[in-house]
């Protein structure tokens, strides 16, 4: 084997080598980035998804091209008539089933991503409607007087700064929209679809937004899980123009927007993964253009190709390894401290610390075949070949 | 007696520009096994290129080029790269070493390629480095040698995996005469005692008068050949030639 | 030559002509033996030119004279370290004539002379390369290492001579140098 050569001739050029490695370090960074947001991503719908196991979600979508699978949307407007005879429907569970308010109180900063704090308005009794077998962090998650309210995690978080930045816990009180509501309970970990919701009483919903008589949607639990077609269909013959989402049509919708949105990064991963071979191919080429008196002599005096092989390929895989050595803290960082909203964590990132090695080795063998193609075939005279 | 190389006819044209030189005419050499052969010639007269031939590192216009009877152009790369690795010792005349490896890595590398096991390469470089005076100089890089170092570092890695045929270009070029006397007696030393075959172009009639038999090349032809076997009494040889000095 | 080498050795002391045979063959390393006849020659032939003279005669008369040097031999062994040696070093002559006879004679060929001729100084050279380190006396080791170096270039001649033969040009004449 030839490998302590490709390590020399890395360390000949030291600059060189040294940008070669930055410039795979910031290609895979980026991908190491982009691949963590489409996995917290994909994470997020698929557990939205779940969390509505066993439900039918009713909306009435006023305006046309209103993302299907939002169910916090809150452009869907229903009458309270129409909600309170769709809670009347046969076959469902009817403490589980509510008519429902969402109102944002924060944009999200990407799209499809539920907004970053939402007003849920609920009728109370009702409150497993929307919240189903989650648990509570602290306190009750019911809510019996009006002016309480129940915040998930992000929530939470949110109202701090209302708080003199101090925690908002149970017993707290947070303004929202010129009221003082009473936070009565505090959700534990969920999707964040839940963790950034602000749930109160649907009437006083109502009032603080300014949306007398109507809600933005219908959930409905049905009791046998097993008839969730059966009453889909019979609401869709009984109501028209009302859009109802089962679990699977969820599943569907979001799977068709993830299949999407991973094909699009799919094509910016393979950029970028392109990039890095082509900075390294490159330089590989050039290192063994320079070389090719001396790989003739290390092919005259006995060389085997697959000797002059592994020192090409050995020389490109070092530099993408080296390189993402170098992009694995920067993305750790950016994942830690950066975006850690968007990104899963330190331990997510490592997890997959095999699969950044086989893109290294990959990146490295790719940019290695047109050199080292062009390296096995230098001639033993060309050794001979003076200046 | 057995012919390690043989050379049937060979000829090499270089195409340069249109123009070409015909730097080898036709030559028919055959060398025994353990046998010393010196190629003498003026520049240009096609030593180079002859030597390059037999080493399996160029292929001829024409004739046939044979190692121990198989005909070179017979073989395919491996075969020739296996043959290069194992049974022929080569030293440029450029002496091409590694300019990213030190000296004992330039003699070692070889070594793998010859299929010795670690530690036996170890040994036998720092051996073959002791034998040409540069024990002291392993760890350094060929650009910090002398031509007459880098020379020897060349004899070194030639010698490695103890060819059966070592081709020498010039060894003696860069050399003072005391070194290179060390150098030629070497490989008068690896010829008798080991049965290696040594052909070695040289353009000093001195360095040349080690070999058993002298080839004169000009323009790409053996225009001469001098045996040169038979030792004679060093005593009557000094008697006689003190008798011409103080007649 | 011997001339100067006996005058040489009686200028430290007065000698037998035994002791200077044996002085000389030791300075040369011992490799060579010198007739006494031809010391005994080289004696009578001083004396006559006065350069030595008879200091003692040994009673038994049996020939073993011991000799002095003379101060017209001072005068003379001083002289000639003084000079230069002016005389060119020798060409192998014979094979000069040999080579233009050879051409005149028209029958042999000039290659072949100068293939044997090559033949023969390379054997020389080999003998007397394997003489280097080994010769014992380093004034003669280096006696050696001038041989070799005048062998060398007996052999660029021969190139000389074989390319200058190859190329044509021995026929033609060239202007020379004439006799005023
Ligand atoms: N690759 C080449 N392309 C063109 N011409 C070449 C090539 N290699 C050698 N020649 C020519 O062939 C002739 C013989 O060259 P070669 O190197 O064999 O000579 P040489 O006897 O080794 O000379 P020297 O003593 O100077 O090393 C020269 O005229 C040279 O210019
Ligand atoms: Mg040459």
């Amino acid at each position: 084997m030839l490998l302590d050569l490709a390590w020399k001739n890395i360390w000949r050029r030291k600059l060189r080598s040294l940008l070669t490695i930055l410039g795979v370090a910031s290609a895979v960074q980026l991908y190491l980035m982009v691949h963590g947001v489409m996995g917290t991503y994909t994470g997020e719908i698929n557990g939205q998804v779940n969390a509505f196991a066993g439900r039918i979600v009713i909306q009435q979508q006023v305006e046309s091209g209103g993302g299907k699978s939002d169910l916090t949307s809150s452009t869907s407007s229903l009458m309270e008539e129409t909600a309170e005879a769709l809670l009347a429907t046969g076959g469902i569970d009817r403490a589980a089933s509510s008519a429902l308010l969402f109102v944002p109180i924060a944009r999200a900063l990407m799209p499809y991503i539920p907004p970053a704090v939402v007003a849920v308005g609920l009728e109370p009794g009702h409150e497993a409607a929307y919240l189903g077998g989650l648990k509570a962090a602290s306190g009750r998650l019911t809510l019996e007087e009006p002016d309480e309210v129940i915040l998930g995690q992000g929530a939470a978080e949110y109202y701090r700064s209302e708080n003199n930045g101090d925690p908002v816990g149970i017993r707290s009180t947070i303004p929202v929209g010129g009221r003082t509501l009473k936070v009565v309970g505090i959700l534990g970990d969920a999707p964040q679809l839940f963790a950034n919701a602000v749930i109160m009483p649907l009437p006083t919903a109502q009032a603080i937004f300014d949306r007398p008589g109507t809600v933005t949607s219908v959930i409905l639990t049905v009791q046998n899980t097993g008839a969730v077609e059966t009453v889909k269909s019979s609401i869709q013959a009984g109501f028209s123009g009302l859009t109802v989402s089962t679990q699977d049509d969820m599943l569907r919708s979001a799977s068709s927007i993830l299949d999407a949105m991973n094909s699009f990064m799919s094509i910016i991963e393979t950029s970028i993964l392109t990039v890095a071979v082509i900075v390294v191919m490159i330089v590989v080429i050039v290192s063994v253009m320079e070389a090719r008196r001396e790989i003739g002599t290390l092919r005259a005096v006995g060389a085997a190709r697959w000797r002059i092989f592994t020192m090409v390929a050995g020389q490109s895989i070092v530099l993408s390894m080296m390189g993402t050595l170098v992009a694995l803290p920067i993305a750790l960082f950016f994942v830690q401290w950066g975006m850690s909203d968007y990104l899963s964590s330190v331990t997510g990132v490592l997890q997959v610390w095999w699969q950044i090695l086989v893109t290294a080795v990959g990146v490295g063998l790719a940019a290695s075949i047109l050199p080292a193609w062009q390296a096995v075939r230098v001639d033993p005279l060309e050794s001979l070949r003076y200046e | 007696m057995n012919m390690i190389v043989e050379t049937k006819n060979v000829t090499k044209t270089f195409g340069m520009n249109g123009i070409a030189v015909e730097a080898v005419r036709g030559i028919d050499l055959q060398v025994r096994e353990g046998e010393f052969v010196a190629i003498v010639g003026p520049s240009g007269s096609g030593k180079s290129s002859l030597l390059h031939l037999i080493g399996a590192m160029d292929h001829p216009t024409s004739g046939e080029v044979f190692f121990r009877e198989r005909p070179l152009s017979r073989m395919n790369d491996g075969a020739r790269t296996d043959l290069r690795a194992r049974e022929i010792g080569f030293i440029f005349q450029t002496f091409n070493l590694l300019p990213m490896l030190n000296v004992f890595e330039n003699v070692e590398v070889v070594m793998r390629f010859g299929g010795l096991a670690k530690r036996e390469r170890i040994q036998r470089t720092e051996s073959l480095l002791k034998t040409v005076g540069l024990a002291e100089r392993m760890r350094h890089l060929p650009n910090r040698l002398s031509g007459g170092e880098r020379q020897r570092v060349a004899v070194a890695r030639a010698l490695a995996n103890q060819p059966a045929l070592v081709l020498a270009d010039e060894p003696t070029g860069n050399l003072d005469s005391t070194t290179g006397t060390g150098i030629l007696e070497l490989l008068r030393e690896i010829c008798n005692s080991r049965k290696q075959t040594v052909i070695m172009v040289t353009h000093d009639f001195r360095a040349a008068s080690y070999a058993d038999r002298v080839l004169v090349l000009r323009d790409g032809r053996i225009r001469g050949e001098a045996g040169l076997k038979g030792v004679t009494d060093t005593h009557k040889t000094l008697n006689q030639l003190l008798e011409l000095e103080l007649e | 030559m011997l001339k100067f080498a006996l005058l040489g050795l009686l200028a430290q002391d007065p000698k037998h002509g035994y002791d200077l045979k044996n002085e000389l063959e030791q300075a040369l390393g011992g490799h060579w033996e010198i007739n006494f006849g031809q010391i005994y020659t080289t004696l009578a032939r001083l004396e006559r030119d006065e350069l030595v003279r008879v200091a003692a005669e040994d009673r038994d008369g049996r020939g073993k004279k011991t000799y002095r040097i003379t101060a017209a031999g001072r005068k003379d062994l001083a002289a000639w370290f003084e000079e230069p040696v002016e005389k060119p070093r020798q060409l192998r002559d014979e094979f000069f004539i040999k080579w233009i006879v050879g051409k005149l004679a028209g029958q042999s060929d000039p290659m072949r002379i100068i293939d044997r001729q090559r033949q023969a100084y390379l054997t020389q050279l080999r003998d007397l390369t394997a003489l280097t380190g080994r010769a014992g006396d380093p004034n003669v080791e280096l006696m050696v290492e001038g041989a070799i170096l005048h062998l060398q270039a007996d052999l660029r001649w021969l190139d000389l001579c074989e390319e200058r033969l190859e190329r044509g040009e021995l026929e033609k004449p060239r202007a020379a140098i004439r006799k005023e």
